[in-house]
């Protein structure tokens, strides 16, 4: 296979600089401010930040250009991009406040951070399944270390350990299915299998059992049920700015390649799979809403929420149209804000302490009002209220879905299913904002917030409330994101 | 005559082992054997499906299953090469391997 230099620096341009930005961050932690243990991870945090802004900046310049069969650089790619770039920036920011607690290792966090976002730019731009798995390990790999970053601390190994074997076992899985799939269509190419998968023919038991296990190898990605099982633990356990990060940019990354691999590779013939999706979105739905009401833990409580979103997120994967690909890209960039402001809030009330119980909210209002503002927009965010931009992004879905529904009973099941979760989700999250108002807390003083701090949650906030106001400009995007997947 | 299908069967029992051994064993060193075994009988398929290809237009086999194995190697490598590292981190701080005794993270 012929590779033209140009277009590969074309497609993977972002990848190029990112691995570029790693490189110099190294030598920076190598070179400036050798023998004092703050001079090089400060000067390496700086040089990230730096060098993410310039990337991300970069980015709103990309233009759609025709791929090849190694890699593409299409509208949802450069949508992706953005957000999985953006996501880098808010964890670096949000690990400001942490990373005082690693006691070795500062300077390598915002470098492992720096190659996961390499990885996840990387999986926007797949288009083939070599691509993919090797993008996918390139993120999982460095996201095992990053849970495992505080070895003093038994939880965040624990979290370590869980997460490598669940990790090695997914990833077995899918190449295990891409072997067969490969072995019934004689290549890798998603346009290939493509041709071959909507031939017109029934699919091959050997096809089916590829897919399926490819499926499989992405559900433990996203948390699906039943591949959901090590996302409370590892959420708990991993220091907070990597739970957040696992939470957004892992779990998106999981979200693109099911959606090149559900709406590209599948295409029409997804909709003999759609009782399979629905009833994997139904179970997902069901276990995360209701795995999330006995929490006691801050994390943990959002690792069950995290697994409810993706049960809505499946929702749309089973609906298969065009509508419902461009609610999954508005639906995951109002969960980035949402998310990032929970765990900020997270990270300042947990202050020095290792664990996030639920009685460190408690009397929120009365130590910071600041904070208790934006940790109750952040959750009515994720619970779907109005005038927030999780409403509109749940709304977003149910219709698309609705529009199914009119001729799938089982989506119809689904929708009904998933307003009920809806009615049960806001219990959850409404407990959690009474603890902010009616219990008091058992520490009273004064938190103390950084400016830095402050202008993230700001933002934040803002993102969250205007998306929830005014959404046509992303809508917008989304839809052109998604139009190029058809 | 050893065909396709023999290859296929022999990759699909070393697969079903290495994931009894990943559900049964309790040590964490052989729980990751045996998702190495998982990945190896993916290798296996892999190479066997590309050599029973049949040729295409041009009366060759491109040959993609083969150069994929290497990328798993590579990656299982790396993958590997993490995991003792955190098995280490895990025995010196806990004093075990056994992944029974690392269960404190439960509501």
């Amino acid at each position: 296979m012929e590779i033209d230099t140009t277009q590969l620096f074309a497609v993977f341009g972002t990848e190029v600089k990112l691995a570029v930005l790693a490189l110099v961050l190294i030598l920076t932690d190598l070179f400036i401010g050798k023998g004092k243990l703050t001079g090089p991870a400060d000067a390496v945090r700086l040089v990230t930040f730096l060098g993410l802004g310039l990337v991300l900046a970069d980015s709103f310049t990309l233009v759609p250009v025709l791929g090849a069969d190694w890699g593409t650089l299409d509208s949802f790619a450069i949508y992706f991009k953005r957000f999985f770039l953006v996501t880098a920036l808010f964890i670096m920011g949000l690990s400001g406040p942490y990373e005082a607690r690693f006691p070795a290792g500062r300077a390598e966090f915002p470098i492992l951070i720096v190659f996961t976002t390499l990885g996840m730019c990387m999986l926007a731009s797949v288009n083939d399944f070599v691509t993919l798995f090797v993008g996918l390990e390139l993120v999982t790999i460095t996201l095992f270390l990053l849970a495992a970053f505080r070895p003093q601390l038994p939880r965040s190994i624990e979290a370590g350990i869980k997460f490598v074997i669940v990790g090695a076992l997914a990833a077995a899985f899918l190449v295990y299915g891409l072997a067969f799939v490969y072995g019934s269509t004689g290549s890798f190419g998603f346009a290939e299998v493509s041709a071959v998968v909507n031939n017109g023919e029934p699919m091959s038991g050997a096809l089916t059992f590829g897919l399926l296990m490819v499926l499989v190898g992405l559900s433990f990605k996203i948390g699906v049920v039943p591949f959901h099982v090590w996302v409370p633990d590892v959420y708990q356990g991993a220091p907070t700015p990597v739970t957040a990060f696992l939470s957004v940019g892992s779990k998106a990354a999981g979200v693109v390649l099911l959606m090149r691999v559900v709406y590209t590779v599948l295409g029409p013939a997804a909709s003999e799979w759609t009782t399979l999706l629905a009833g994997l979105a139904g179970l997902t739905l069901i276990m995360g809403n209701l795995g999330a009401i006995p929490q006691k833990d801050l994390k943990r409580f959002l690792g069950y929420s995290g697994i409810a979103h993706a049960g809505f997120l499946m929702m749309a994967f089973a609906t298969h149209t065009q509508d419902s690909a461009t609610a999954i890209l508005f639906y995951m960039t109002t969960y980035l804000f949402a998310n990032i402001a929970a765990f900020l809030v997270i990270v300042v009330v947990s202050r020095t302490a290792d664990d996030a119980g639920f009685d460190r909210i408690n009397g929120l209002r009365d130590r910071s009002p600041f904070l208790a503002i934006v940790f109750i927009i952040a959750m009515l965010s994720l619970a779907g209220v109005p005038p927030t931009a999780g409403f509109i992004a749940k709304f977003m879905i149910l219709r698309a879905a609705m529009e199914q529904a009119m001729h799938d009973p089982a989506m119809m099941a689904l929708v009904v299913l998933g307003l009920v979760m809806i009615v049960v989700g806001l219990y959850y999250y409404l407990c959690v904002i009474k603890r902010v108002f009616m219990r008091d807390a058992k520490d009273t003083s004064v938190l103390e917030i950084s400016g830095w701090t402050k202008g993230l949650l700001l933002l934040c906030v803002l993102v969250i409330v205007v998306l929830g106001c005014y959404q046509a400009p992303l809508v917008e995007l989304a839809g052109e994101g998604a139009s190029s997947l058809f | 005559m050893i065909g396709l299908e023999h290859y296929l069967y022999l990759s699909g029992v070393v697969f079903t082992l290495g994931l009894c051994g990943v559900m049964m064993r309790r040590n964490v060193i052989l729980v990751l054997m045996g998702v190495e075994i998982m990945l190896n009988a993916a290798n296996l398929a892999l190479v066997a499906f590309n050599k029973f290809m049949l040729p295409g237009a041009d009366g060759t086999v491109a040959p993609d299953g083969q150069v994929f194995v290497f990328f798993t190697i590579a990656v299982a490598a790396a993958e590997v090469a993490v995991a003792l590292v955190i098995a280490v981190a895990l025995f010196r701080r806990l004093d075990t391997v056994n992944v029974d005794d690392v269960a404190n993270l439960r509501w």
